[in-house]
């Protein structure tokens, strides 16, 4: 009897409790990324010099190889503890960064603003001209939709449904974060803002 | 006429010597729903005659339905009463109303028996001036109001209109309505709106500058409403989400007639014509309930086009942006008629001349388009519908003129005659289409087809690649459409550089989408080196080359995964010979690794080497080549085996190499013309 009260015992305190914590640095590691490469805008291409190779091409060829795959192996090694390359997550992000351009000049209007849960909002709707209120409605309408379908994909490609909410807000901060100069974003208290 | 007089206080005489004038002090009069509260009368100027009786009160309200109106600080200096009857023929008094009130204006009344009349006249309101006559006979009443260049700021302070916001404009109204107790008959009004700029608050709907007339006749017979209005907009610009229309030089028009039932909650319009010129003009009849939410019971319409880019401009951009239509838009001319039944499109018949289509995303392009569509709910109709064009254009590739014959009927479409679509010098084939529609799950699409010697050289020079030459051919025995894919059967084969490469398994999703995805197996087949390296500025390779690109998967255009192998097929027994230029280009896609010996060395003295075997290999994943050769060595792998005299062996020591850099060291080969070598 004993025997079996001891093993009772042994059996309780060996029960583990694994707790799957939120990846918070990652999640806006990520975000980082995500948000930098929406916003980053095609640079003009730089024109490749046409010329023979001499030695000290090879050379630098060489070293470039190398550094390349140093910079490969880097790359990997300090890959994001969340996984964001999916081919939704991929297709969403294109789809966001090409919506961008559209967004960016109503954003520096005023007309568009970040809310506090990250989402976007026509501020005054009332003060879009005309012609233009549908579009900024619709831009904004749509690249809600392809934030909250970001954040789920996200969350399911790290195999926590989940996450969704906490990914969320992890964006919130960092669109805030990103937003230039002159945009506007809603602080906590519900109150809207002009980034410096 | 039933008069109560409460009086309070009676004949005051004056101190003065002589009686010269008298007063009452009547507390309320009342009658069949006029009030009268605080009246006083005074007959003044006794020693005249006839004497001057003079009314002042405090307040008149008015019978239903002009109950909210109210007149305060009434002071009559005509008013007579007697014989049943109370007149006021000249009288000063401020209007009252819950939202607003006014200066004194003047108005005049009668209370008697059979009749009751009030005026108000010249009445400043609202930086306008407004004039309000009403009367009552028996139980039958009618009232005129008439509003002259209403500031529509001021009357927004005065009135305090919910749920919009007015910043200009004036607005004058002439309206007419009669009725019998608290009910309307009749209803004759018109409404011009000069320069109006306001919104609704939810900025939904939204005028700038905008001229509009109404014009609004409605009788009524038991529950039933007739009713006959035109309305017509002659400059400005309107917002009403999502569409936004600026008034041109001619008025957008819209005439309509029709009954209205508020008890049954239906309102039938028995015609309807609405116009707006340079984009279109739509005629019908519609029969709609309005109970949880509105109901298209039954509708009958035409919509005519005589500029289809105007049309698309007006009403179709703002439907299509936002959406996977964006930037399309339309020109020719149409004609179209549908109808609609329970909510429900039933059928549409649409006819087009001189179309165009055009994509600003330069996905799909058709000139010289014309046919018809004929569609119908009902799935055994028969109508043929056709279309033709002069040129349709998907993405790059370019079809040449083509007519095809179909059926569209219910949930399914399927082509009627056999169709061969010109595709660059050859022909796309389409024996057999049939689309259908399911309503639980994906649609079932059947296909079959050929493609049949296409140029090859032409479809590269519309994709922009290096020119290649050969044909494609292949049989389509069908298409699956599942998870939003669409997969093609059978296999596509390309002849070209006296080899062959297969395509099968080739599969695409989202292809109008800003973000197309592809999936293909190629195979290889013993290809030309001497004929390909010439094409591609590479350096002179003789021999030949087989391979494969296994599970390619391409996103945007762009690969994200293949597992590829191109070399020298087993067996091969050519002629192996690979020139100086060529050993440097593929040096240069390893690493550079061989480049310098080969410049340094007395190799650098032969035009051309001996090889005995040549390949590379890539497994492309998350960005990074795996790369391989024709064989591994201790530290790499064999990109070229040299063999006979002089050897030239060339291997790469980097096991793995980023995509974009292979990709850019491929560009660089082929813009560098020339390779010197010293």
């Amino acid at each position: 009897m004993r025997k079996i009260a001891v093993f009772g015992a042994l059996l309780l305190t060996a029960c583990v409790t694994i707790n799957i914590y939120f990846p918070a640095a990652a999640a806006e590691k990520a975000a980082d990324e995500i948000i930098k490469g929406i916003q980053k805008e095609d640079e003009p291409e730089e024109t490749e010099p046409q010329s023979s190779l001499s030695d000290w091409q090879v050379a630098v060829f060489r070293s470039l190889d190398s550094v390349i795959n140093v910079m490969v192996s880097q790359a990997r090694a300090e890959e994001a503890d969340l996984s964001i390359n999916t081919p939704e997550i991929r297709q969403i992000r294109a789809s966001m960064k090409s919506r961008f351009p559209s967004l960016k000049p109503y954003y520096s209007a005023g007309f568009v603003g970040i809310k506090t849960d990250g989402m976007l909002a026509v501020r005054n709707a009332g003060a879009v001209p005309l012609q233009e209120r549908n579009k900024v409605n619709k831009l904004v309408a749509a690249d809600n939709t392809d934030r909250q379908r970001l954040y789920q994909a996200i969350a399911n490609a790290n195999g926590h449904p989940e996450w969704v909410a906490q990914i969320k807000s992890t964006f919130a901060a960092r669109w805030i974060n990103y937003a230039k100069p002159g945009w506007w974003y809603q602080s906590s208290n519900g109150s809207w803002k002009q980034k410096q | 006429m039933r008069i109560f007089l409460a009086i309070i206080c009676f004949l005051i005489a004056s101190p003065a010597s002589a009686l010269d004038a008298v007063s009452a002090h009547i507390g309320t009069i009342e009658a069949k729903g006029w009030q009268l509260q605080g009246v006083h009368i005074a007959l003044t100027e006794l020693a005249k005659s006839p004497q001057r009786l003079v009314l002042t009160a405090d307040k008149l309200t008015l019978p239903k339905p002009f109950d909210d109106l109210s007149l305060a600080n009434i002071c009559c200096t005509d008013f007579s009463w007697g014989g049943n009857a109370m007149a006021c023929a000249k009288g000063r008094a401020e209007i009252r109303s819950q939202r607003w009130q006014s200066p004194a204006a003047d108005f005049s009344f009668q209370a008697a028996e059979d009749r009751s009349a009030f005026s108000l006249v010249n009445l400043d309101w609202a930086g306008g001036r407004l004039t309000v006559e009403g009367e009552e006979i028996g139980h039958r009443w009618r009232l005129k109001i008439r509003a002259r260049r209403v500031d529509v700021k001021q009357m927004q302070a005065l009135i305090k209109l919910p749920a919009a916001e007015l910043k200009d404009g004036r607005i004058s109204l002439w309206l007419n309505a009669s009725g019998t107790h608290d009910s309307i008959d009749a209803v004759d009004a018109a409404v011009d709106v000069k320069e109006f700029s306001g919104q609704s608050m939810d900025a939904r709907f939204a005028a700038e500058g905008l001229k509009l007339a109404v014009r609004l006749e409605a009788r009524r017979d038991g529950d039933v409403w007739q009713w006959l209005s035109h309305t017509e907009a002659r400059g400005g610009a309107i917002y009403a989400e999502p569409l936004y229309l600026a008034v041109g030089t001619e008025a957008i028009a819209l005439d309509a007639q029709g009954d209205w039932n508020g008890k049954t909650r239906r309102a039938g319009i028995r015609s309807a014509s609405y116009h707006h010129p340079g984009a279109a003009a739509l005629n019908g009849a519609a029969v709609i309930h309005y109970d949880d939410g509105v109901k298209i019971e039954k509708a009958d319409m035409t919509l005519t086009s005589e500029d289809l880019a105007g049309l698309s401009a007006a009403y179709l951009k703002p439907l299509f942006d936002g959406t996977a239509l964006e930037g399309v838009s339309l020109e020719g001319r149409m004609r179209a008629g549908f109808a609609v039944d329970q909510n429900v499109l039933t059928s549409l018949s649409a006819g087009f001349d001189d179309l165009d289509v055009n994509d600003e995303a330069g996905r799909l392009t058709l000139q010289g388009g014309a046919g018809i569509i004929n569609w119908s709910r009902n799935e055994f109709s028969n109508k043929k519908s056709e279309l033709v064009w002069q040129r349709l254009q998907v993405r790059a590739l370019p079809i040449g003129p083509a007519r095809l014959s179909f059926l569209a009927r219910s949930g399914t479409l399927s082509l009627l005659e056999k169709t061969k679509l010109p595709f660059l010098d050859g022909v796309i084939a389409v024996n057999e289409f049939k689309w259908q529609a399911r309503p639980q799950g994906e649609p079932e699409v059947y296909f079959e087809g050929n493609v049949d010697q296409v140029s090859l050289e032409q479809l590269s020079n519309v994709l922009d690649w290096t020119p290649l030459s050969g044909t494609i051919s292949g049989y389509i025995p069908g298409v699956d459409y599942r998870d939003k894919t669409l997969s093609l059967g059978g296999e596509l084969n390309i002849r070209a550089f006296d080899g062959e490469i297969k395509v099968t398994n080739l599969a695409s999703s989202g292809l109008f989408t800003a973000f197309p995805k592809f999936h293909a197996e190629l195979e290889i087949d013993n290809l030309d080196l001497e004929q390909l390296t010439r094409r591609f500025e590479f350096g002179g390779i003789t021999g030949r080359l087989s391979g494969y690109v296994q599970q390619l998967y391409m996103e945007n255009w762009q690969p994200v995964s293949f597992y590829a192998w191109l070399g020298t097929p087993d067996g091969d027994d050519s002629r192996h010979r690979i020139s100086q230029k060529a050993v440097r280009n593929i040096a240069r896609i390893g690493g550079g690794g061989a480049a310098d010996i080969l410049s340094r060395s007395f190799l650098r003295f032969f035009e051309t080497f001996m090889y005995d075997k040549i390949g590379i290999g890539c497994y492309l994943h998350e960005g990074v080549c795996q790369m391989m050769g024709v064989e591994a060595t201790q530290q790499g792998y064999y990109l070229i085996r040299g063999g006979g005299l002089p050897r030239i062996d060339v291997i790469g020591y980097n096991p793995q190499v980023d995509w974009a850099v292979l990709m850019e060291r491929l560009a660089r080969i082929s813009t560098t013309d020339e390779v010197r070598i010293e």
